[in-house]
C-alpha cells in the first residue's frame, strides 16, 4: 500500500542504512548506495541507476521481513515509482 | 541527509513495457542460447536415429540432465534467498539463472519424453513441470505489468503533495469546521465566568456540520475526498440544499474514483505476491509427481534385471 509523505519521512529517518533490504532484493542488478537511495526517494532528480532500480522493483515484498527496524522498503519503492511515473519534476 | 545530487536528471519515466533486461539476465539468456545452438547437431542425430524413446541412452541422458538442472535451479535460488543472504552472487543474478535454467530443464524433460505419453506417472510429472515453467513465465509478465498498474493507481489515490486523498480532505474539513466554530464563538456574546475550554470542542467534523462545510469555499480546487462527509451525504441526500448539491456530487465522484484507485492498487500488489505462491505450490506438486515417476521408473528398471 502506498505511503503519504509523513509516513515516508518517518521511515526514511528511522532507516539505519544497514542495506539488508537491498541484499534481499531479487530485482537489484547493480550496487546502489543505500544513502543515495534514501535521499533520492524524496529529493531531487533521480540518478539513472536508482531510476532503473525503481523500474525493476516488482513489489515482491522480500525486503520487508529482513529489515531490523521493521521498515517497509516496498512502500518507499512504490513512492519512487510514482515519482518516476509523474516525471522528473515531481 | 544533506547530500546534493550533482548527477543529471533522468527522464526515464515508467513506461508500461519499459526497462530492458539487466546484464545478468542477458548473460543467462545468451548462455542458454549458446548451449542450445551447440546441441542442434547432436539433437538432429538423435531425432533421426532408430532409438527415440524415454528409455534410450539419449532419453536417460535428457532425463538425468533435465532433472539435475531443475533441482539445481529450484534449490539454489531458495537457499540463496533464505539462508545465504550475504553470498557474493546477487539474488538478481541467481533469479536470472533460475528462470533460464527452469526453461532449459523442462525442455530437456520434454525431449526425454520423446512424445511418449503412455506412462501415466511420467506424463503427469511432465505436465507438472510444464505448469511450473509456465507459471514462472506468466509470473515474470505479472511482475512487469502489475507494479506499473499499481503505481498508476497509487498516483490517483494521492494528491500532488503526496498526501493520501481521503485523509487530506478529512483534514481540510476539520480545519473548515474549526474555522466555523471560531466564527460562531466570536459572534456569540461572551458571558462572565464562561471558561475558555478549547478541549471541549471536538476537532472531528460532526455529522450535523458537514452540509455547512459543503461550500464553494471549502471544496473548490482541492481535489480532495472526504470519507466521513461522503457517508453523511449518502444517507442525507434529501436534506441537502440546492446550492450544496454540486459539491455533494463532486464528493461522490471523487470518493468513488479514489476508492476504486486504492482497490486497484491493492489488487495489483496482491497479484504479484499471490502468483509467487502459485508458482511455489505448483513446484511442490510437480516435485511430488516427479518422485512418483522416479519411483515407478526405478521399479521398472529393477523388474527388468
Ligand atoms: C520448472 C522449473 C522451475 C522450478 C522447479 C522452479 C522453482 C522455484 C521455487 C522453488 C521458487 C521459490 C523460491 C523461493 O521463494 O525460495 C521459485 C521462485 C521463482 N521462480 Fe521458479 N521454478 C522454475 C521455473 C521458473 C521459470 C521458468 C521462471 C521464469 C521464467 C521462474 C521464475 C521464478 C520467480 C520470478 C520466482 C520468485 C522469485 C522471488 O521473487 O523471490 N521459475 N521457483
Ligand atoms: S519489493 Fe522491490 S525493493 Fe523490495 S525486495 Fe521486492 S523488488 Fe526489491
Ligand atoms: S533494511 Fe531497513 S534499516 Fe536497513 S537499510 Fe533497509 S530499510 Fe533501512
Amino acid at each position: 500500500m502506498h505511503y503519504a509523505t509523513p509516513q515516508l519521512m518517518e521511515e526514511l529517518t528511522a532507516c539505519i542504512a544497514c542495506s539488508e533490504c537491498l541484499l534481499a532484493c531479487p530485482a537489484l542488478a547493480e550496487a546502489i548506495p543505500i544513502k543515495a537511495l534514501n535521499w533520492e526517494t524524496l529529493h531531487g532528480p533521480l540518478s539513472p541507476d536508482i531510476a532503473r532500480f525503481a523500474q525493476r522493483c516488482y513489489q515482491c515484498g522480500a525486503c520487508v521481513p529482513v529489515c531490523p527496524v521493521g521498515l517497509h522498503r516496498d512502500a518507499m519503492m512504490l513512492w519512487l515509482k510514482v515519482r518516476l511515473l509523474l516525471g522528473p519534476d515531481s | 541527509m544533506t547530500r546534493t545530487s550533482a548527477r543529471p536528471p533522468i527522464q526515464a519515466g515508467y513506461p508500461m513495457l519499459g526497462s530492458h533486461g539487466s546484464r545478468a539476465q542477458w548473460l543467462a539468456r545468451l548462455t542458454a542460447l549458446g548451449i542450445g545452438i551447440c546441441l542442434i547437431y547432436p539433437l538432429y542425430l538423435y531425432l533421426h536415429s532408430d532409438d527415440i524413446a524415454p528409455d534410450s541412452a539419449w532419453g536417460y541422458g535428457f532425463a538425468i540432465c533435465g532433472t539435475a538442472l531443475l533441482i539445481l535451479v529450484g534449490v539454489s535460488y531458495s537457499v540463496r534467498k533464505r539462508l545465504n543472504r550475504h553470498a557474493p552472487i546477487r539474488l538478481h543474478t541467481m533469479l536470472a539463472w533460475h528462470a533460464v535454467g527452469g526453461v532449459v530443464g523442462v525442455l530437456l524433460i520434454v525431449l526425454h519424453s520423446a512424445g511418449n505419453f503412455n506412462a501415466r506417472s511420467g506424463t503427469y510429472a511432465l505436465y507438472g513441470l510444464l505448469a511450473v515453467a509456465l507459471s514462472g513465465i506468466i509470473g515474470r509478465l505479472i511482475d512487469r505489468l502489475c507494479p506499473r498498474l499499481a503505481t498508476a493507481a497509487a498516483a490517483q489515490a494521492m494528491t500532488e503533495a503526496g498526501e493520501d486523498r481521503l485523509y487530506a480532505l478529512e483534514q481540510k474539513l476539520e480545519a473548515a469546521q474549526q474555522l466555523q466554530h471560531a466564527r460562531r464563538r466570536a459572534r456569540r456574546p461572551r458571558k462572565a465566568n464562561m471558561p475558555w475550554d478549547l478541549a471541549y470542542h471536538t476537532l472531528d467534523p460532526e455529522n450535523d456540520a458537514i452540509p455547512g462545510l459543503l461550500t464553494h469555499e471549502t471544496m473548490s480546487g482541492t481535489g480532495f475526498v472526504p470519507t466521513r462527509a461522503w457517508r453523511y451525504v449518502g444517507s442525507h441526500t434529501a436534506q441537502l440544499l440546492p446550492h450544496q448539491r454540486p459539491f455533494a456530487d463532486y464528493l461522490h465522484q471523487q470518493t468513488t474514483l479514489t476508492r476504486a484507485a486504492m482497490g486497484r492498487e491493492q489488487f495489483y500488489l496482491h497479484m504479484v505476491r499471490v502468483w509467487r505462491r502459485v508458482h511455489v505450490l505448483l513446484c511442490v506438486a510437480a516435485l511430488g509427481l516427479l518422485i512418483w515417476h522416479l519411483t515407478y521408473a526405478a521399479m521398472l528398471l529393477l523388474d527388468a534385471r
